[in-house]
């Protein structure tokens, strides 16, 4: 039916909205002035500066502006695209397993443990254009997949809660990469906790050097289209698909649900693994990361914005990049910290994912169809009530 | 060798696996109500770090220990009412919903710290107060006694009493059984007129409450201020604790003791040469085999290998 | 007869989300004191009624009025208040609590903050005294037998104050003798002023209960009667809307070899009851054997044993010759050549979210022409799945559409469309019927007759008894996990023979079964 979508796409149209109107009203608040004027003026003031904030927020990563007037913003643009990279491998990855009804979210504690295993590749493998690029990224991927196969191996044999499971093991996965980065891979000579620098022939090759545009936008679009392949044009991904809908009907139809549930899980494992490592391989050059930087916890938005569906992730992942990229220029142009964006997509998971959030609405355009089609349909004869 | 198990077997070694048994201990009561209702709590991270933030907040800014305390129990409780909202009027997966609060707590705390103290990663700047210890007349003048039953801060006392209150309500009064009832089988309890949607609210609520206390513990009692991400996981291993323990207080109390411990014996072993990377796991690392065990134990005896009958998942409805 | 009466329900009207209608403008009256039997097939909307009586579901449309006034029932709770209980088909009790615990939940007696436990056994105690229902009341729910939770469930509707009762197919679960039981108290119940109402399928009981009758079917009323003044015959005809004797023209059965044989089967369940008892019986060729009994008698474990679902904990099957592992791998039984109609087709049947063509392949999408090297050709797939529409009859758009949309005897269409096309020597229909409307049903009935006529051999599983009569060749009997009787010569025989050996009343020698 096609009532069903429409209504999908209104959903997520409105909570996104709201999701905005929210951050809109904190912005709003944040910019009251604590100076000692009239009240009608303050509110002006705050008005006039949330609007000036949101302006930043909502077009900054495209436009730059000036006294003169607006301008393409080309730094912008590039970072806008660039942080889209590691979240639309990770919501894939994430997409992957909510398909299969599996709650994994390790994608953070692999998306980390395969990038800093990756740089000791990075790192020391012989400096090959390409190769060792491609060798780098394997590794990330053989990580990734190894430290999914825990929670999948515990999930399918043990019925252990894969939810709990993987979430413990993503400290674990960061501790894990600290160590190795700090023990093994340290660049004494840096300031801070980073490793030693890649190997040239390793990094990503660049579309803009000046704002460093790299490739990596190719390999998460390319990596789209291979997840998309799978899920939507192979019997593993058909089989993936039926254990989600119905393990029960899955099962009975003669598909062994264990071996899918540990392979979907590590099949998604190595396509997070890749994430991190793409980033530093494309920007930083280094490991760099003191904090995990939740790429994986984005994946998550993600993959519910995207509904699971593949080919929607890099949408999804765009808009995500583009309010976290506008969050931060109108950071650096008023007091507004772009940590906010974390509200906004609270507010839009909670409320895309609402099955009953404007139900009503939906229900009413049900029974009007229905009703419709019954009058039409011959009528059953009634007896007499004696 | 020796010295290791001097480390272990001493009297600050079992103050200290208190001090961090304390906020598990609250964070898996919550998780106990919440699983009894048959909503289980992911958002209890969340709610904790909320909580620990705003206690900080509160007092810094009021210097009232009272209006902290209330203040974050209140803001905790309702972040669990929203939970409740949303998976339970609007039917959002509960744990996607839960998901999202943690990502608005991990986000929003530090938004909020930056906005009022203009620094992201601590509270360093706020002049926060302390939840006092503890420290009970002639029991602490008794040796070793003294030493184990005195001296401890204020909420971990009440965490022990809480333990005996939790099994009471659960078991003795009809909140309790209704709220057994409504996990067990909520249409039983629709068919004679309990609200399965009130008592999960409420249930959830007192998880919230309870996260809350733990959540106090750590910004007001543990230290002294407010850090980004705080929690490092206490919400999650509460949930395994719960795990282990089952729909009982003192089973649960026990988990979170073992956690607790654990994660106490780590810090114990950074005077060795052991790398902190490598402590700072093994409570994670336990935990996992620990529930990996458990779980094995538990298809032993079922003797069903079948996935289909776990007990979380996206769509259980 | 105004004054008397206790219920209206005028012009309900129920539509659910997935567009399915399942109460089309029906009526209820049901006078003070009575029983009232409300009788109809299985989907014929009496228990959605019902629901929106007691305020489990919320009617599209219409009014409701109860004692006089017109009543919005938007609960249980506010059912319970005005007077309303309801004893469904699946008890609403909490296994881990006591049967007193059960009974008072939402109405706990207090002491200071506790709940008052001697108080409440008092209670109970009293209260089943008064009606004449004697209960445990300190046992846990999950330790007493069925007629016993019946009970329970009966008595917590009567301390809430009940003076309407809703049963629903309260028979279903219950020995004869706890029928009897049953039907006592009931009695007794209308002596003392309850009203009750009384959801069935049965037409000797209602005929043996029951004071009025409304008959529904496919979503309406189609009338209501005095008991006394109306026949079974004629109860039926309203109910099904046909002559239920038309039978299904078939050719004796020409048998061939043994396709399954089933030796010595025995399991225990996870409650301690050992369900199968030692059953062995054979399929062969070109023949229907039917499963009779009354529901829980063995039928379910059996089905899932054979189609691999469960476990076995003792014996052989071999299927095709092939001798079926121990471990469950319902794969494998496929690849030996069986289907499974399942009895719950949501449970197990389909995946709502997936489409009729999707469902239809998913035993067979690993073969050529629906894949190849691991790749699915949806192309392929999509026009096998809009030739099954149109061969099985589905109504619906087209095979994009999802299960989820589709009506329950579509849904059902869908599922026997993938397990007869499946080529396997072997079907196993466990109600294949159940709950769809009659032209479906008819035409899945047919269907089976067509493959035993192509010289497979099917499995019927079915509590429909005159489907059973209709369709199949020899009728196995079981009871308490045991076969009781074999009956060679269907048309010999009816169905109240087969309700005293369902019923436990009779029993054969092995020399009267013969060969199984």
């Amino acid at each position: 039916m096609k009532a069903d979508k429409r209504f999908t796409l209104y959903r997520i149209g409105i909570s996104v909205g709201i999701a905005l109107l929210i951050g809109y009203i904190i912005v709003f608040i944040a910019s009251v002035p604590s100076t000692d004027i009239a009240f009608m003026k303050k509110m002006k003031e705050a008005f006039d500066s949330a609007n000036e904030a949101y302006k930043y927020f909502l077009t900054g990563a495209l436009i730059r502006w000036r006294f003169t007037g607006a301008a393409f913003n080309q730094s912008g643009f590039i970072q806008w695209i660039n942080e889209a990279v590691p979240i639309i491998i990770t919501g894939l990855a994430v997409s992957m397993v909510f398909t299969a009804k599996q709650f994994n979210i390790g994608a953070e504690g692999q998306m980390f443990l395969g990038a800093a295993v990756a740089t000791a590749v990075a790192i020391y493998f012989p400096g090959i254009p390409f190769v060792s690029t491609l060798f780098v990224i394997l590794t990330a991927m053989a990580v990734g997949a190894g430290f999914a196969a825990i929670p999948g191996f515990m999930k399918a044999k043990l019925k252990a809660s894969e939810l709990v499971t993987s979430l413990m093991l993503n400290y674990v996965a960061f501790f894990m990469g600290l160590f190795i980065i700090k023990t093994f891979l340290r660049d004494s000579e840096a300031g801070s906790l980073v490793s030693l620098e890649f190997q040239q022939q390793a990094m990503l090759p660049l579309l803009n050097e000046r704002y460093r545009w790299h490739i990596g936008i190719f390999f998460a679009l390319g990596m789209t289209i291979l997840v998309w392949f799978i899920m939507k044009k192979t019997t593993w991904g058909y089989k993936v698909k039926l254990i989600g809908d119905n393990i029960k009907f899955a099962e009975y139809s003669g598909i062994n649900s264990s071996k899918m549930i540990f392979q979907v899980q590590v099949a998604a494992g190595s396509v997070a693994g890749s994430a991190g490592i793409i980033e530093l391989l494309g920007y930083h050059g280094r490991f760099l990361w003191l904090y995990s930087p939740g790429y994986g916890w984005d994946g998550i938005i993600i993959a519910t914005l995207a509904r699971n569906n593949p080919l929607f992730v890099p949408l999804a992942a765009l808009f995500l990049s583009y309010i976290r990229v506008g969050a931060k220029i109108m950071g650096r142009y008023t007091n507004i910290a772009p940590e906010i964006v974390a509200i906004l997509q609270a507010v839009i998971i909670l409320l895309v994912t609402a099955e009953a959030f404007l139900a009503k609405w939906k229900q009413r355009s049900i029974n009007k169809e229905a009703t419709l089609k019954e009058i039409n349909d011959t009528p059953v004869q009634v007896g007499e009530a004696r | 060798m020796n010295e290791m198990l001097q480390g272990i077997l001493s009297w600050d070694f079992i103050a200290a696996g208190i001090r961090v048994t304390t906020p598990i201990l609250l964070a898996a009561l919550g998780a106990l109500i919440a699983e009894s209702a048959g909503t289980p709590n992911i958002a209890l991270e969340g709610i904790m770090l909320i909580s620990a933030f705003i206690g900080v907040i509160v007092s810094g800014f009021t210097g009232s220990l009272w209006l902290a305390i209330i203040f974050g129990v209140i803001v905790g409780t309702l972040m669990a009412a929203i939970l409740a909202y949303f998976a339970l009027k609007l039917k959002t997966d509960i744990i996607l919903a839960a998901i999202a609060l943690n990502i608005f707590a991990s986000g929003g705390t530090i938004f909020f710290l930056a906005m009022l103290t203009g620094d992201k990663g601590s509270s360093a700047s706020v002049n926060s107060l302390l939840i006092p210890n503890v420290t009970i007349p002639i029991i602490d003048k008794i040796p070793i006694l003294g030493d184990i039953l005195s001296g401890h801060h204020s909420i971990t006392y009440v965490a022990i009493v809480l333990i005996f209150v939790v099994q009471y309500m659960l078991y003795k009064t009809p909140l309790g059984l209704r709220i057994r009832a409504v996990g067990e089988n909520p249409d039983a309890a629709e068919s004679v007129g309990i609200s399965v949607v009130k008592t999960r609210f409420i249930a959830l609520m007192l998880s919230g409450f309870l996260a809350s206390l733990g959540g106090l513990f750590l910004s007001m009692g543990y230290v002294s201020w407010f850090a980004r991400d705080m929690t490092a996981g206490r919400g999650w291993i509460a949930l395994a604790a719960q795990a282990l323990g089952g729909l009982n207080a003192f089973g649960v109390a026990a988990g979170s003791f073992l956690f607790g411990f654990t994660e106490a014996a780590s810090y114990s072993l950074q005077i060795f040469d052991i790398p902190y990377e490598f402590t700072q796991s093994l409570p994670f690392i336990i935990t996992i085999i620990v529930l990996g065990i458990y779980a094995w134990r538990k298809v032993k005896a079922s003797g069903k290998l079948n996935v289909s009958n776990s007990s979380i998942g996206p769509t259980e409805k | 007869m105004a004054d008397n009466c206790i219920l209206e329900m005028n012009n309900i009207w129920k539509i659910y989300p997935n567009g399915v209608v399942a109460n089309k403008d029906m009526q209820l009256k049901v006078n003070k004191g009575e029983i009232h039997a409300l009788l109809g097939e299985n989907g014929a909307g009496k228990s959605t009624l019902m629901k929106i009586l007691f305020g489990i579901e919320q009617p599209t449309k219409g009014e409701i009025i109860y004692e006089g006034r017109q009543v919005d029932i938007s609960s249980p709770n506010e059912a319970i208040e005005y007077g309303i209980g309801m004893v469904h088909q699946h008890f609403m009790l909490v296994p881990s609590l006591t049967v007193a615990e059960n009974i008072i939940l939402g109405m706990e007696p207090k002491k200071g903050l506790s709940i008052d436990i001697d108080q409440a056994y008092s209670f109970v105690q009293y209260q089943s005294d008064l009606f004449g229902l004697p209960v445990p009341s300190k046992e846990k729910v999950k330790d007493i037998s069925v007629g016993m939770k019946q009970r329970v469930e009966i008595i917590k509707t009567l301390v809430r104050g009940a003076n309407l009762i809703i049963l629903d197919e309260p028979t279903a679960v219950l020995t004869p003798q706890e029928t009897v039981d049953l039907f006592k108290a009931l009695k007794n119940l209308t002596e003392k002023g309850k009203t009750i109402i009384f959801i069935t399928h049965k037409l000797n009981e209602v005929k043996e209960i029951a004071d009025r009758i409304t008959v529904t079917r496919r979503g309406r009323v189609v009338g209501t009667a005095k008991v006394k003044d109306i026949s079974e015959i004629e109860m039926s005809k309203m109910m099904v809307g046909r002559d239920v004797d038309i039978r299904i023209e078939k050719e004796p059965a020409q048998t061939g070899k043994k396709l399954m044989e089933i030796n010595d089967l025995e399991f225990t369940r996870t409650d301690g009851v050992k369900s199968l008892k030692g059953l062995s019986f054979s399929l062969r060729e070109g023949e229907i054997l039917g499963v009779a009994g009354v529901e829980g008698n063995g039928q379910t474990e059996l089905v899932q044993i054979i189609t691999g679902i469960i476990p076995r904990e003792k014996g052989r099957i071999k299927l095709n010759q092939v001798e079926l592992p121990k471990i469950t791998d319902p794969g494998f039984c496929r690849d030996a050549g069986l289907s499974h109609i399942p009895s719950d087709r949501m449970e197990r049947g389909v995946a709502p979210d997936s489409t009729i063509a999707e469902n239809i392949i998913s035993d067979r999408f690993k073969k050529i022409p629906f894949s190849k090297n691991g790749v699915i050709k949806w192309k392929e797939v999509y026009g096998f799945g809009e030739d099954m529409i149109k061969e099985f009859d589905i109504r619906t758009d087209n095979a994009k559409t999802e299960i989820k949309m589709l009506s329950g005897g579509n849904i059902q269409k869908v599922v026997v469309a993938r397990e007869f096309t499946a080529h396997s020597k072997i079907t196993i229909a466990d109600q294949p019927t159940r709950g769809i409307d009659i032209a479906a049903a008819d035409f899945i009935r047919r269907r089976l007759v067509k493959e035993r006529e192509n010289n497979l051999g099917v499995l019927l599983v079915s509590a429909d008894l005159t489907e059973l009569l209709e369709v199949a060749d020899r009728i196995i009997v079981l009871y308490k996990g045991e076969i009781v009787a074999h009956f060679n010569e269907v048309k010999q025989i009816n169905e109240t023979i087969l309700g005293e050996y369902m019923l436990g009343i009779k029993r054969m020698t092995s020399e009267e079964m013969g060969d199984l």
